[in-house]
């Protein structure tokens, strides 16, 4: 899963919520460890709403910077990638929008600004430039279950936890998706 | 593409089946691998040090001055209060407190005289003057002494 290839490696087999309770204490090798465990995934999500590495890695050290002014007295009531996730995507959306803002001087949409996803391997190229595609054209809040399911490996209820919606909306929304996938000419392929 | 108004109906009750190219072609949309500069990670550490350090040594709390002299007062007088009732105290009486009340007064001279004139005082501790002799001299001295303290 693509998840377990981005987790950094790391010989603290601590879970997250040992590492929590130890940064309240005061602790900064438990934060150091956990920003290792979880940077690359941070920097790989953010570059990916952000478009920019540059800006991925700005989006990366105010996420941790955010986490740490959380500290002492911060409980972890999820799994620690939901939590982070709508203050990586907020974050990143702003940084892309600033930096459109900087270099167009004009109105930017953010709507317009959410993760477009780019091909990188996987099947043949024109099949994965029919998927982009096809995932561009679906509403953002289904792509971003798709992607959240698919690319970071979120199980049903992380991805409820880390878009505060029900899990049923989740189930609704991938459901949905993944019916586009399936009727599209241009990704029906997949399903047969 | 429009999306359909969202709904918990039965085909969204459970995770739907994917086909397995699908979830493979999914996974390679990772994007660019983002590589992080060691200085990156040694900045958002650094920061974490300096913050933690704070959380590890929680602030010194500082009383008011008030409070401290409040407090220097009280245990002053606690200590004075200790010091004064360590225990039951012998009576010290003067040699001039010859009827023992505790006050060297006119009466301790009438009662030397009286006492004087009874018998006589064997007592050398009535021999206030230090001549070897019990008398009238002994009488003023307590006398003597008894205005003196009302004096003072």
């Amino acid at each position: 899963m693509a998840r377990q290839q981005l987790e950094t490696q790391s010989d603290d087999a601590r879970p997250d919520e040992a590492l929590v309770a130890l940064i309240n204490q005061g602790d900064p090798n438990a934060f150091e460890t956990l920003y290792r465990r979880h940077r690359d995934w941070v920097v790989q999500l953010a570059g990916r709403i952000a478009g920019d590495q540059s800006l991925a890695l700005d989006v990366l050290q105010e996420t941790f910077l955010y986490l740490l002014r959380k500290f002492p007295g911060f409980q972890l009531t999820c799994q620690f990638r939901s939590f982070l996730y709508p203050a990586v995507r907020n974050l990143a959306i702003a940084a892309r929008v600033k930096a459109a803002r900087s270099q167009a001087d004009g109105c930017v949409d953010p709507d317009q600004l959410e993760a477009e996803p780019q091909a990188t391997a996987g099947n043949s190229p024109s099949e994965r430039a029919r998927l982009v595609d096809v995932l561009k054209g679906l509403p953002e809040p289904q792509r971003e279950v798709l992607l959240l399911r698919f690319v970071d490996g979120f199980n049903l209820d992380e991805i409820a936890a880390a878009l505060e919606v029900p899990v049923g909306t989740v189930k609704s929304r991938l459901h949905h998706a993944l019916a586009a996938l399936r009727q599209d000419p241009r990704t029906r392929s997949f399903f047969e | 593409m429009k999306e359909q108004p969202e709904h918990h109906d039965d085909a969204a009750a459970q995770e739907p089946i994917v086909p397995a190219r699908l979830i493979q072609a999914l996974g390679a949309l990772q994007g660019p691998k983002v590589s992080v500069p060691a200085d990156v990670d040694d900045a958002v550490l650094a920061q974490a040090r300096s913050h933690l350090q704070k959380v590890a040594a929680p602030p010194i709390v500082l009383f008011p001055r008030w409070l401290a002299v409040a407090a220097a007062v009280l245990a002053g007088l606690g200590l004075t209060f200790l010091l004064s009732n360590t225990g039951p105290k012998a009576p010290a009486f003067a040699r001039e407190d010859v009827d023992r009340n505790g006050h060297v007064d006119m009466l301790d001279a009438f009662a030397l005289a009286r006492k004087l004139q009874a018998g006589g005082v064997s007592d050398r501790m009535f021999d206030l003057n230090g001549d070897g002799v019990i008398d009238q001299r002994d009488i003023d001295s307590i006398a003597a002494y008894a205005v003196k303290v009302h004096k003072g």
